[in-house]
């Protein structure tokens, strides 16, 4: 009896329970948890280049001329402070059709701090208006990472909402602005799906292939910013130390906003916020940061360096060392002498000294050294007063009989070996004074006259002392260059390579000549 | 008999004096080592009127005496060297006069002493007088070392000098007459795809006064874009010509236009003015690019082939007759 009314008792209380749990299932089951939303552990931004666009009005710009005077009040930019030498510039009108003549300009050089001018490298094509504007874009590239706090579901998403400028074509490829941060912005500059990508980095699992490669960019309306949204599909993405990074590439990159239009100091970053959140499937936020980036006017940092050119002669020991501390490191050979030179020379002479072998080869070496940052390069000539005379007789012409002149001739080579012509020099018993070239210790690549080891002229195939003579100021003749560059150089250097032979029958004597190197820039 | 004595030790100090200086003089070791800036100095000047150039010479080498003097240049070839001579016309003669030294204070071929590892300050004042006559000058400003003390022994004494050039153009208005013509717009007019499409530029200076051609070759092909290929703004002295580079980077190069294969027809423009004046200068030239390698060799493969291929019909026929 007892039992039976327990059992009474209890049913009603089991049904009854069944049912709470059962409305508790149904209202749990209908209503799902809501998302639980945070800011991102971290969340940073990174522009590729955080200089302002510029942006300024045109007051001249004549057709033909290279100088552009700007206006300085009621543009973003009202001097040329922060526009800089190899800037590109586009000239354009209000309504930005385009660059004036299809053609972009580089700056070649601004009037300086507070100056209202700058040139271009080449002249304008046409005239420019008064009202067109001058552009110089500052486009990079725009990394967004966020470290996850909670999970990114299958079918989630992140959203990167992007400031733009109000009221303007915020995709056209040119830099926006406005009186405000608050209503100035980026441009798109026409990135597509292509220019983004996505990178992950976790500790727990999430697939980084799983976050739609077909990005969805959408262009701000003038009133709504822009916004890039990466789809979730495949899997879930773990917050386990999940580091997310969105990537906009530099090429063509956003464009960063000129300075607002409005009284600013110059040098103060203007602030823009830049929204990024993660969201599930019905685009409630999970996870929410705002980051900041701050374009800023760059710094022109300059310093004038003069053209200079530079010359250094140095003689050559018989061993093929310097003669002068720190001139060159010793080569192997010089002009296809391993062993020695027959005679050391010095920056001021090539002393032969007292000959007594007739129909011999006497070998020596200079050394010399040009440097030069002009544009145009330089040149090193060689030439003699004269050919050497015998207590320095006059060599009149192109002597070349040494009894009766008293002169030693110039080497004539195989035949015609002069001062602008090579030929072989290497029969002792032609005698004279001829020279050749080898190149120096040093990387650079003079252009040479000769070399004693290419042909040249009428010297051999495979020549063993090519050379040529100097130039006989006496004669006269002109100096030839032999060495040259028609560029900037650091180091060019060579050895000159001086070689005398005598005849048998040469007069004893003193005999000598003065050499003269002469150093010179290309014009 | 004391004062001779005087005189003699008197007398053999001079000798052993005088013999250590000669012997002094005789070349030792030294170094010649000469840097100047700025290397080029360029001017535009109304008769009557004033300027100055400061030039810096460095010597990193050793002591030397060192001279400046004024050499008139003219152009030695169509690349920019300079050709010094010192034999002067009428007009130089006198251009020179214009010159003068305002620091140090010495005069045109005097020399000074240049410690080693020191510099010194050239002040060049050019003065044209009012009733200079208009036209272009160039000199040179040629630093000279002096070996002449110095023994070279049997042989060669070596002088080294180093130049400033100075392109100084006298105008009463600042407008002198500037005149170029296009000497030479060259490039192959049938090449191979895989050839090197190069332009040859040359412009001739028919002016008086030396200006720079600012300007471009647009070369625009039948298929793909068109490039632009700037030249290279060198000095052309008046009444020369000159072969003009292009330019990337600051450094000139070929005019080459920058594409592995060629195909098509490609049509270049030169285009430049004279430093800032808006009178362009113009021509045309045009080339064809067709593979004519890749298609003979194509050819010569199949006749090769075909070829083949007869000899070993033949020998399979002659077999089979066999």
């Amino acid at each position: 009896m007892l039992n039976r009314a327990r059992c009474h008792i209890k049913l009603p209380i089991i049904i009854a329970t069944l049912v709470f749990v059962s409305l508790l299932a149904t209202i749990y089951i209908l209503k799902p948890k809501e998302t639980k939303s945070a800011n991102f552990t971290s969340a940073k931004a990174t522009l590729g280049t955080s200089r302002f666009s510029y942006l300024a009005q045109i007051n001249t710009g004549t057709s033909g001329s290279s100088n552009i005077t700007i206006e300085t009040s009621g543009n973003p930019d009202k001097d040329v402070d922060h526009l800089f030498p190899g800037d590109t510039v586009c000239f354009t009108n209000t309504e930005y059709l385009g660059c004036s003549d299809d053609t972009a300009y580089t700056v070649a050089d601004t009037e300086g701090v507070d100056g209202d001018q700058f040139t271009i490298s080449s002249p304008l094509a046409s005239s420019l208006g008064s009202n067109d504007i001058v552009i110089a874009t500052a486009s990079g590239s725009l990394a967004i990472a966020v470290t996850l706090v909670n999970d990114v579901p299958n079918g989630g998403d992140m959203l990167i909402t992007i400031p733009m400028a109000d009221s303007v074509d915020g995709n056209d490829s040119f830099p926006d602005f406005n009186t405000t941060r608050a209503t100035s912005g980026f441009d798109l500059n026409s990135i597509a799906v292509g220019d983004i990508s996505v990178a992950t980095a976790t500790s727990g699992t999430c697939v980084n292939g799983d976050w739609t490669a077909t990005e969805t960019i959408t262009e701000g309306s003038g009133s709504t910013d822009h916004t890039i949204r990466v789809d979730r599909s495949g899997s879930s993405c773990e917050a386990d130390a999940t580091t997310v990074t969105i990537t906009i590439d530099s090429d063509p990159g956003i464009i960063n906003p000129a300075p607002i239009n409005a009284a600013r100091t110059q040098g103060a970053a203007d602030e823009y916020t830049i929204n990024v959140k993660s969201r599930d499937n019905t685009d409630a936020t999970i996870d929410e940061s705002d980051v900041m980036v701050a374009p800023v006017e760059a710094v022109l940092v300059s310093a004038t360096v003069e053209e200079t050119l530079t010359f250094q002669v140095c003689g050559v020991k018989t061993d093929l060392s310097t003669q002068e501390a720190a001139c060159f490191s010793t080569p192997a050979s010089i002009c296809g002498e391993a062993a020695a030179l027959d005679v050391a020379t010095y920056a001021f002479a090539v002393p032969f000294g007292a000959i007594s072998t007739a129909e011999s080869f006497l070998d020596a070496a200079q050394y010399m050294e040009i440097s030069t940052n002009a544009d145009s390069g330089y040149a090193v000539t060689i030439g003699q007063s004269d050919q050497m005379g015998k207590d320095g007789v006059t060599c009149t012409g192109n002597p070349t009989d040494p009894v009766a002149t008293n002169c030693i001739p110039d080497n004539p080579g195989d035949a015609n070996l002069d001062y602008n012509f090579s030929d072989d020099c290497d029969t002792a018993s032609v005698n004279g004074l001829c020279f050749s070239q080898d190149n120096g210790p040093e990387a650079g690549a003079p252009t040479f006259a000769v070399k004693y080891d290419v042909q040249t002229n009428e010297c051999d195939g495979s020549p063993t002392f090519c050379a040529r003579s100097a130039a006989d100021l006496e004669a006269p003749e002109t100096p030839e260059a032999i060495i040259s560059a028609t560029t900037p150089v650091a180091s060019h250097d060579a050895f000159v390579c001086w070689r005398l032979s005598i005849d048998g029958t040469q007069p004893a004597g003193y005999y000598y000549n003065k050499v003269k190197y002469i150093a010179t820039p290309v014009f | 008999m004391k004062l001779n004595k005087y005189i003699k030790l008197i007398a053999l100090i001079s000798v052993i004096s005088l013999g250590y200086v000669l012997i002094n003089r005789i070349t030792k070791a030294q170094s010649v080592s000469l840097a100047i800036t700025p290397p080029i100095y360029e001017i535009l000047i109304a008769p009557g009127k004033e300027a100055t150039q400061s030039y810096l010479l460095e010597n990193n080498g050793n002591d030397t005496l060192i001279s400046v003097r004024l050499v008139p240049f003219s152009s030695s070839d169509s690349y920019g060297n300079v050709k010094l001579d010192d034999s002067l016309n009428q007009e130089q003669q006198l251009a020179l006069n214009w010159f003068s030294l305002e620091k140090p204070s010495i005069d045109f071929n005097e020399q000074l002493s240049l410690p080693g590892g020191s510099s010194i300050e050239y002040l060049l004042r050019i003065s044209p007088y009012a009733s200079a006559p208009e036209g272009d000058y160039y000199f040179t400003l040629l630093f000279e070392t002096d070996s002449s003390g110095l023994g070279a022994g049997r042989g060669s004494a070596v002088e080294t000098k180093i130049g400033s050039n100075i392109l100084l153009t006298v105008s009463e208005d600042g407008n002198p007459l500037k005149i170029a013509k296009i000497h030479k717009f060259k490039a192959p007019k049938l090449i191979d795809s895989f050839g090197s499409l190069v332009y040859d530029v040359e412009i001739t200076n028919d002016g008086t006064a030396f200006f720079k051609p600012q300007g471009d070759i647009t070369v625009a092909p039948t298929f793909g874009g068109i490039q632009l290929l700037r030249l290279t703004p060198y000095n052309i002295l008046a009444s020369t010509k000159r072969v003009i580079p292009c330019f990337t980077d600051e450094a000139p190069v070929q005019c080459r236009f920058q594409k592995q294969f060629l195909f098509g027809i490609y049509k270049a423009k030169l285009r430049f003015q004279i430093d800032d004046i808006p009178r362009y200068y113009e021509t045309e030239t045009q080339t064809i690019a067709f593979p004519f390698v890749l298609i003979l060799t194509i050819a010569i493969f199949f006749t090769a082939l075909k070829v083949i291929q007869k000899i070993s019909r033949k020998q399979k026929i002659s077999k089979d007759n066999r």
